[in-house]
């Protein structure tokens, strides 16, 4: 039947549909040809638009499927089946569709759908879609079968204690994922479509019993306002969540562990899911929270502080300890002891290059060897650590190109960096900056710059929440779970949401 | 999603403590025309008490309806209100000034020699407007975390000082007279800029502002005393002879295998007078745009900052012009006006406004 409609539209006498601007007028005709032409027309002669035509008691109906989205064999015995071999069918179209909803589809979700954008979206979302001729009304079951990974460990977030699970790409697996862990009707998820073309599912989440509703509102006003194409990744999306203040650190955490997600979400934080991606995000986020791990609650407090301690300690050796050292070695020798003194000097003494662009040298060449171990296929992983072992360690300090005391500072720098990887990119840039500003002023190069990333961590105020709470402004109640962390009998007495951050200093929002 | 600027009465604390950190770190003797002595105890109560009576008009101000100077002017007459704005824009850039002048010859002549000043005042301006254009919040709450480094740092060294105390650099009381510490004081006075600053901030400050500028008025008073001690103690006549004897004190100062801490009290020194100037250059703007409402944020910030570079500049080309700025009678006179004369005048303006409006009801 519809062979003709395929005909014409390869033939280009059915025109495609330009930009969408049918979809948002075009409802459901009772028509089933028409169905057709417009659908034929939105999909043109892709080949994973797939139509099955059938009778149902004489009257002509349609099963349209996105080829390699849905579990056919669900679909087979779940849908075509049942609907083929129902008994007592009515002879009108409209009771055949009633009929079919109450009585011969079970086990399956369905939904009736009135406007053909939203049957596209659900076609593209890996339902099918069931037209009867007579009937103005489609019909759309989940039989979502498209190909996905299994659930395994988060990659990028890994902890000593916890689940072993990670979020997937599905939005609905982690849907599923976080309502495991908060079996309660005050989780609630709210759906939304981003991205023109690419129409990728983002799911809303927040505890309806904690969240403010002001932040919630605003981000979803900033939602609204995303005009993107298209929505690959969650990193699309950061942007609009993140602060209008121009700053190296984002306000938007980015999750991939479901049991960190939902205790975000209990902190009266809003999280997002989006299909595609892994990552989920979180604001607002705050700058201490870049030291905290989910495994610090399960471990001793004793033990969780002396992390959080090695943590911070860690960031700020990261950044400050190449700069430091360049600015020592060139302006404040007076600071190191005699013995170091000479060692570094004389070191330093057989080397071609200024201290500072000796820094700068060596951290370039360690980013590139990142980034390269990084990109590099696994089977040739092993060349860069020869490569990094080999020469840098050993032929350039053998050569007298750099000095040994430079590659110890930059091995502790760079170790020191991976014990916060959600730092990972502020700390790469800052401690370059830093080594220029303690090459080229010393010390008052560096604290001059300290200071303008300090008063910009200040000035960073996610959805009236100060960045540095509870440090600046200070809120003493909170401490108990910043960098000190307290026992859970002490944690459980009291529930601290993030909006009292903001509440306490009695911060207008608007 | 902006919230109306709010700051706490700890956030005011630490800005007025930090801002005035550096002023007293930064002391030179020559400038006061005092030696570094014992009479630093009874200079900083004096000081105290003057501090606490000029702040007087301006709580009292601040009572009606917990508003600044400006909206108080803004009440009784908008002309009054732009030309005081206008006033105090200017004021805050003197001080600024004077704080850039002195920070520069602080880095020019002890820390680098070779430094060229109009590349330091440059770099250090740049910063600073930078640091205003984030805002009194951002400032407020560096404040906050720069007050506490402070603190800790300048404890700890001065606690490397403890074995190089002796007591026999104490001299009595009122060695030199009574005058010499009166004088101070008043200079002293004269240069805190501080208590203008709380006059045009207090609207934006929740909690209890009083007891806020209580302690800060007694933990500068501990700060002085417990640094001049140090200094007495240390240096003993020695610190009189030093261009900026607290810093010679870090010079001195040994902790183990570590020697000449100096490098670290530069780090604090920075860190405070970022703060202060970048607190000022705010101060000055928000004025500014109380005077002319036309002014964007970014720009009166610029233009503040570029002013003050320029001044600073042809200040640091002739070292008299500095000894003129802070010495004689221009810094005292121009605080007395920010903080005295005016608050006063705006209080009999307000008096003679309600008499007035009394009378017609009648």
């Amino acid at each position: 039947m519809f062979e003709s409609i395929k005909r014409a539209v390869k033939r280009r006498l059915i025109p495609e549909d330009d930009a969408g601007k049918q979809q948002a007028e075009q409802t459901v005709k009772a028509s089933l040809q028409e169905n057709m032409i417009y659908l034929y027309g939105q999909f043109g002669t892709s080949s994973d638009f797939m139509v099955r035509e059938i009778m149902i008691a004489d009257i002509p109906a349609a099963v349209i499927t996105c080829e390699g989205m849905v579990d056919k064999e669900l679909l087979a015995r779940s849908v075509v089946e049942p609907i083929l071999f129902a008994e007592h069918m009515p002879r009108r179209a409209g009771d055949q569709l009633d009929y079919i909803r109450s009585q011969v589809i079970t086990n399956v979700d369905a939904k009736d759908v009135y406007q053909m954008s939203q049957a596209i979206e659900l076609l593209l979302s890996g339902f099918a879609l069931l037209l009867i001729d007579g009937v103005a009304c489609c019909e759309a079951y989940g039989v979502q079968g498209y190909p996905t990974r299994s659930i395994e460990n988060a990659e990028t977030q890994a902890q000593e204690r916890g689940a072993r699970e990670g979020f997937v790409e599905a939005v609905k697996v982690n849907m599923t994922l976080v309502r495991r862990r908060l079996k309660t009707p005050r989780a609630r998820f709210e759906m939304m479509t981003l991205g023109n073309s690419s129409n990728t599912q983002v799911c809303l989440c927040y505890m309806s019993d904690r969240v403010d509703p002001k932040i919630l509102d605003h981000v979803r006003r900033r939602l609204d306002r995303i005009g993107l194409d298209i929505v690959m990744e969650s990193g699309y999306i950061q942007p609009f969540l993140d602060t209008s203040v121009k700053s190296m650190f984002t306000a938007v955490g980015v999750i991939e562990r479901p049991d960190s997600f939902c205790a975000k979400l209990s902190e009266g934080k809003v999280g997002l899911l989006v299909d595609g991606t892994p990552f989920a995000l979180v604001v607002p986020y705050l700058f201490i929270e870049n030291f905290h791990s989910p495994d610090d609650y399960a471990l001793r407090p004793y033990y969780a502080v002396f992390l959080r301690f090695i943590k911070l300690i860690s960031f700020f050796i990261s950044i400050f300890l190449p700069g430091l050292y360049v600015a020592i070695a060139t302006f404040h020798q007076e600071l190191l002891p005699e013995s170091v003194l000479y060692d570094i000097v004389s070191t330093h003494a057989r080397t071609p290059l200024p201290i500072m662009l000796e820094a700068v040298l060596i951290h370039v060449i360690y980013e590139i060897m990142r980034e390269a171990g990084l990109r590099i296929p696994k089977q040739m992983g092993h060349a860069v650590s020869i490569i990094g072992a080999i020469v840098i360690g050993d032929a350039a300090v053998s050569a007298g190109v750099i000095a040994p005391p430079m590659l110890i500072i930059v091995a502790i720098s760079a170790i020191t960096s991976y014990v916060t990887p959600s730092l990972f990119e502020p700390i790469s840039i800052l401690r370059f900056l830093f080594i220029f500003a303690g090459g080229l002023l010393g010390f008052y190069g560096i604290v001059m710059l300290a200071m303008v990333v300090l008063v910009n961590l200040c000035a960073i105020d996610p959805y009236g929440i100060p960045y540095l709470s509870p440090i600046s402004p200070y809120y003493k109640s909170a401490l108990r779970d910043m960098i000190y962390r307290a026992g859970w009998k002490n944690l459980g007495k009291h529930k601290m949401v993030v909006q009292d951050f903001g509440s306490q200093h009695g911060k207008a929002v608007r | 999603m902006e919230g109306v600027s709010k700051i706490s009465s700890g956030q005011l604390f630490c800005l007025l403590f930090v801002s005035r950190i550096i002023t007293t770190l930064m002391l030179m003797p020559a400038m006061e025309h005092a030696a570094i002595t014992v009479d630093m105890l009874p200079r900083a109560l004096l000081w105290d008490t003057l501090a606490f009576l000029c702040a007087l008009p301006i709580f009292r101000i601040y009572d009606r309806g917990k508003s600044g100077i400006l909206d108080y002017a803004q009440v009784l007459s908008p002309a009054v209100c732009r030309g005081i704005s206008v006033f105090f824009a200017a004021y805050f850039l003197f001080a600024n000034i004077n704080l850039i002048s002195g920070f520069e010859v602080f880095s020019t002549t002890v820390v680098f020699p070779e430094l060229n000043s109009i590349l330091f005042l440059l770099l250090f301006a740049v910063v600073c407007a930078y640091v205003a254009s984030l805002g009194l919040e951002a400032v407020a709450r560096a404040a906050s975390v720069v007050a506490v480094l402070t603190v800790i740092i300048i404890g700890l060294l001065l606690a490397a000082l403890i074995p190089q105390v002796r007591l026999f650099n104490f001299t009595p009381f009122f060695y030199e007279g009574v005058r010499t510490p009166a004088v101070a004081a008043l200079r002293s006075l004269a240069n805190t800029s501080e208590i203008a600053a709380m006059a045009v901030v207090l609207p934006s400050v929740m909690g209890r502002v009083k007891r806020a500028y209580g302690l800060w008025m007694g933990s500068v008073s501990v700060w002085i005393v417990v640094l001049s001690f140090f200094a007495v103690g240390a240096l003993g006549a020695f610190a009189s002879t030093q261009i900026f004897p607290f810093y010679t004190l870090a010079e001195i100062a040994s902790a183990g295998i570590f020697q000449r801490l100096d490098s670290i009290m530069t780090c604090v020194w920075v860190a405070c007078a970022v703060v202060k100037s970048g607190f000022l250059i705010h101060l000055s703007g928000v004025c500014l745009r109380r005077a002319f409402p036309g002014i964007k944020k970014n720009i009166s910030i610029l233009l503040l900052s570029a002013a003050t570079v320029a001044v600073a500049a042809y200040i640091s080309l002739d070292e008299q012009r500095y000894v003129r700025m802070n010495g004689g009678g221009l810094a005292l006179t121009v605080f007395a006006l920010a903080v005295v004369v005016i608050p006063l005048f705006l209080l009999l303006l307000g008096a003679v406004r309600r008499r007035k409006g009394k009378g017609e009801a009648e």
